[in-house]
């Protein structure tokens, strides 16, 4: 009797275990065939490969509310989380290039993910439609911290090699790469601690738990506006509008250029008619006085790239990693 | 002040009532579901308060989040299936209750006990916001750690059976913790190439197979019979005073339990019931009612996973840092309405950001009337044959699992989890301690390395600030105090018979 | 007669065994941790096995007594099948499909059979797709 019982729960496990890996080709359920007329007929999926409330959700939504109101159908926001944007990502590769799922990546991290280890999709396997926010990189201390400049803190980090700490969004992510890059090209050693996610590398440093921290601007703006943190430098190719008095790592002899994209690309065998009128859509959402306005309240710098500026963008991230990534130690 | 007395005017007008009395019940209803949680029905309201004033849409989301941890506990305590993952702890004394025909009551001390710390957790959000706020930043790495080991001391409190089954189950849920990338390096681990496990197994639809589908596969293994209707027995929802004054230390000691745990990003709800049922029992004068029914239990889980949305909102709106996984969302659904983080709340947007505040009070008055006046209705669910509840607990449990990432993958794994909770319970293992190990062990790890990382090695920063310090005396006592307890009582048992003697 | 803490006894050493191997294809710094849970997990389990042989005179609690095994397999199998079944007949066909197949099968009247079958379909419906416009999985029928 109990044997009876255990053998068949077994079974069906083994079963549910099949299920479970069976890699489902298409993650949304649908295999529609490929139309124009008519298009779109239906809500079209955007997925965000980041958790609801982070940043790129909060881009994404304002950008999506936005466009809607010229679109004939819902755009429907679907946060897929995980392993730094990998799952979400992988998800958009392996959709059905139908034109009803589309979703943005961040860059450099799509880019530089497979680079880093075996991911189920690669970069060509996505094509662009447009560029949204791009988010320039600052290197951060805390206000209260004795380093008045970046000077000041490469100094300390040369005669104290290995024991500033500087906190990061995950290893390997962007703000490690940008850490990273800094540390080679200035010729110091620091510590790099990897936490997860920006919200929890951001507290590790207001906390006084990390020396400095590589960040986006919207990330840390209003942190400096209120005097918390200060910036030591921008990885910028002109000193911020935002703050003028912070110089640029080229400034001060460092080459480096370094920032965040978040950008809409929908699978790489989507009909061209299709991603014309998404674009359209989205580069009219983007260039409007209401996008424009909310985005300004929500912090985002905002940069259009239409496809081919976009698709020059990630070749040029790409070879960017390829040059940097060796040389720094990823 | 004046913005204070603004804001309690504002949230009383006849807009935010409706929209906190419509959202509260929403969110009840949404937490009573198995399987909806109340992250989830925080992110579908976003799109829908985009047209609505930013305080309406405040005080809409409060009411959701409110009304959906409070939710939970009522198929928890019903049906043994926690509505969502902070009702967990809920469901140890609140079904024992249910199968002694005290559903009524169950209900109603967890719905005074969800107020008591909703109410004061608000107060704290009034009042305590900065200190707070600073206690939340001062967590770095070690104190993480520290928090982790303090939780996993509960297990032993929350295994009243067989304690070594309740360490052999913690384990478990720490092996399982580490499917997924490691947390410092990146490297897969366990994960057999499959990528929706990357992210570590989707816990909440483990949750939902754990606690809910097991659930149905025991109501499966008997015959169906009868159940006693609400009426034959003498339950009444309401407390007596009695009661009611019995429960008030265990709700007042959650409170603060739980808007501590709220404070600190990374703990939440769940961590915070456990810890409140388990410091309820730690000093009950009744210890032997715990895990038969006791309404001590079922007051200390609730009023503590209540108590974390006001603590959870501290480090939200004060400094950007979400408390946990619901006022993440709740961040988000901020800026896209315009409002960042910070000392802009309480000065450019101090009135909103007030009327914010009494309409989570008011949101809690509501989530008590509703709670007190419904529960009546709700325990009728009880004395539902099982041959009905079972299919729809399973189908519900299917839906929730799979409406987190729209993929099936989830529900399999829950159905997988449904199988082994089943053996679970019937070998007497401890789902909680599975569950505790599971939150816990990512958090230890992560703290432990980073800590090691950071002083290159060293151990001495775990042993640095007060705050650690803290942490260790209070998981060394945690550990003890039983021992010590019983020895306390065998000395004063021992007395009276010496006393004979003479 | 091995009791059922015995043969528990033997699976948990069993996974220990299984985890340890899987842990040791990983790289020093990913297996430091899963290896000390592996340590614990050992010492436990043979703590436990020493404790189940031990008690093996102790009455056991009868852990299958009124166990209707036939009634929880079908209960099992109608369940895994309705999983399985989603994506190729659709949320809804297959949703009043299980319910149908359940609540027969627990012998439920047929007028409640039908009235709940139908009720609970349209109740996610109503919510879900019209209120929520929460996205139900997809298939080939509705």
């Amino acid at each position: 009797m109990k044997k009876g019982i255990v053998l068949i729960l077994a079974v069906l496990m083994v079963f549910a275990l099949v299920g479970c890996t069976q890699e489902s080709s298409d993650p949304t359920g649908e295999s529609k065939e490929v139309s124009v007329e008519g298009y779109p007929s239906k809500p079209v999926n955007v997925i965000v490969a980041y958790r609801a409330g982070g940043g790129t959700d909060v881009g994404a939504r304002i950008l999506t509310s936005v466009a809607e109101k010229n679109f004939s159908q819902p755009l429907v926001i679907q946060n897929i989380e995980g392993a730094g944007g990998e799952i979400g990502f992988t998800d958009l590769a392996k959709a059905t290039p139908d034109g009803y799922t589309i979703g943005f990546i961040n860059l450099p991290t799509f880019v530089s993910l497979p680079m880093d280890r075996n991911t189920q999709y690669v970069v060509e396997d996505v094509r662009p439609i447009a560029n949204h926010v791009f988010d320039p990189g600052v290197l951060m201390v805390q206000e209260s911290s004795e380093w008045e400049t970046l000077e000041d803190f490469i100094a300390h980090a040369k005669a104290n090699p290995g024991t500033l700490s500087v906190s990061n969004n995950g290893a390997g992510a962007s703000n490690h790469i940008g850490a990273a890059h800094f540390e080679y090209e200035a010729g110091i050693e620091l510590i790099h601690a990897p936490f997860d996610g920006t919200t929890n590398m951001l507290a590790a440093l207001r906390g006084g738990h990390v020396d400095a921290s590589v960040a986006k601007i919207s990330e840390v703006a209003d942190l400096v506006e209120a005097g918390e943190l200060r910036i030591l430098a921008s990885y910028t190719e002109e000193r911020l509008d935002q703050f003028p008095e912070v110089p640029t790592l080229q400034e001060k002899g460092f080459d480096i250029l370094f920032g965040s994209a978040r950008a809409l690309v929908a699978p790489k065998d989507t009909p061209d008619e299709i991603i014309e009128i998404l674009h359209d859509l989205f580069k009219n959402a983007i260039e409007s006085e209401e996008h424009m306005n909310r985005a300004k309240d929500a912090n985002l710098p905002i940069r259009y790239m239409g496809p081919e500026e976009l698709q020059r963008y990630m070749e040029n991230e790409a070879i960017y990693l390829q040059e940097v990534k060796p040389k720094i130690g990823l | 002040m004046s913005d204070i007395l603004y804001g309690l005017m504002n949230a009383l007008n006849w807009i935010n009532l409706i929209a906190a009395l419509f959202s509260v019940s929403a969110g009840i209803l949404v937490g009573a579901l198995p399987g909806l949680s109340a992250a989830m029905g925080v992110a579908l309201l976003i799109p829908v308060t985009f047209g609505m004033p930013a305080d309406t849409a405040l005080i809409s989301l409060a009411g959701v989040y409110c009304g959906a941890v409070y939710g939970g506990s009522i198929s928890a305590i019903l049906l043994h299936t926690p509505g969502t993952s902070s009702a967990a702890a809920t469901a140890l004394d609140g079904y024992q209750l249910t199968l002694r025909g005290k559903a009524g009551k169950a209900l109603g001390t967890a719905t005074i006990s969800s107020f008591i710390g909703g109410i004061l957790s608000t107060i704290a959000l009034y009042l305590l916001s900065p200190p707070l706020a600073k206690l939340a930043l001062s967590f770095g790495p070690a104190e993480y750690f520290w928090l982790s080991i303090f939780g996993l001391t509960i297990i032993a409190g929350v295994s009243s059976k067989s304690i070594l089954k309740g360490l052999i189950s913690g384990v478990v849920g720490l092996a399982i913790s580490t499917i997924g990338m490691d947390p410092i390096t990146g490297v897969p681990r366990f994960t057999f190439g499959v990528r929706y496990l990357l992210d570590g197994v989707p816990f909440t639809a483990m949750l939902i197979g754990l606690f809910s589908m097991s659930q149905v596969l025991i109501m499966a293994e008997s015959k169906m019979k009868d159940k006693a209707k609400a009426k034959d027995l003498e339950d009444k929802v309401m407390l007596s005073w009695g009661e009611i004054k019995r429960i008030l230390p265990t709700c007042l000691r959650s409170t603060v339990i739980g808007t501590v745990t709220g404070i600190l990003p990374g703990a939440g709800g769940t961590i915070a019931a456990y810890m409140g049922y388990n410091e309820a029992k730690r000093f009950s004068k009744h210890k032997e009612e715990f895990g038969q029914g006791s309404i001590e239990g079922v007051a200390g889980a609730e009023a503590a996973n209540n108590a974390v949305t006001g603590g959870s909102l501290i480090p939200t709106l004060t400094l950007g840092i979400p408390g946990n996984s619901v006022t993440a969302i709740l961040l988000g659904g901020l800026i896209i309405q315009g409002m960042r983080s910070g000392p802009e709340l309480f000065t450019s947007h101090a009135r909103v950001t007030y009327t914010f505040f009494a309409g989570f009070a008011v949101v809690n008055v509501f989530m008590l009337f509703v709670g007190l006046f419904a529960g009546k209705y709700f325990a009728k669910v009880a004395s539902v044959k099982d041959s009905i509840l079972i299919p729809i607990v399973f189908a519900l449990s299917v839906i929730g699992s799979f409406s987190i990432y729209n993929r099936m993958f989830d529900v399999w794994v829950m159905f997988i989890f449904g199988i082994i909770g089943y053996f679970v319970k019937k070998l007497d293992l401890n789902p909680a301690a599975i569950v505790l190990a599971l939150i816990l062990g990512p958090i230890g790890e992560s703290g432990l390395r980073r800590t090691l990382i950071l002083s290159r090695g060293s151990y001495a920063p775990f042993f640095t600030s007060t705050v650690s310090w803290v942490l260790i005396i209070m998981s060394i006592v945690s550990l003890f105090s039983p021992i010590l307890m019983e020895k306390l009582a065998e000395g004063r048992a021992s007395k009276p018979k010496a006393e004979t003697n003479k | 007669m091995k009791t059922m803490d015995q043969k528990l006894g033997w699976i948990l050493l069993l996974m220990t065994g299984g985890f340890y191997y899987l842990t040791s294809q990983l790289p020093k710094d990913a297996a430091f941790y899963p290896l000390f849970i592996t340590i614990i997990l050992a010492a436990l389990s043979i703590l436990f096995l020493i404790k189940a042989y031990k008690d093996s005179n102790v009455e056991e609690k009868p852990l299958f007594k009124g166990l209707e095994l036939k009634q929880l397999a079908f209960i099992t199998a109608a369940c895994g099948g309705y999983v399985a079944l989603i994506n190729v007949l659709g949320y809804f066909v297959a949703t009043f499909l299980y319910f149908i197949v359940v609540l027969f099968g627990l012998k439920v009247e047929r007028n409640k059979l039908i009235i709940i079958s139908i009720g609970f379909c349209g109740f996610i419906f109503i919510l879900f797709k019209l209120l929520l416009r929460v996205r139900l999985p997809e298939g080939l029928i509705i």
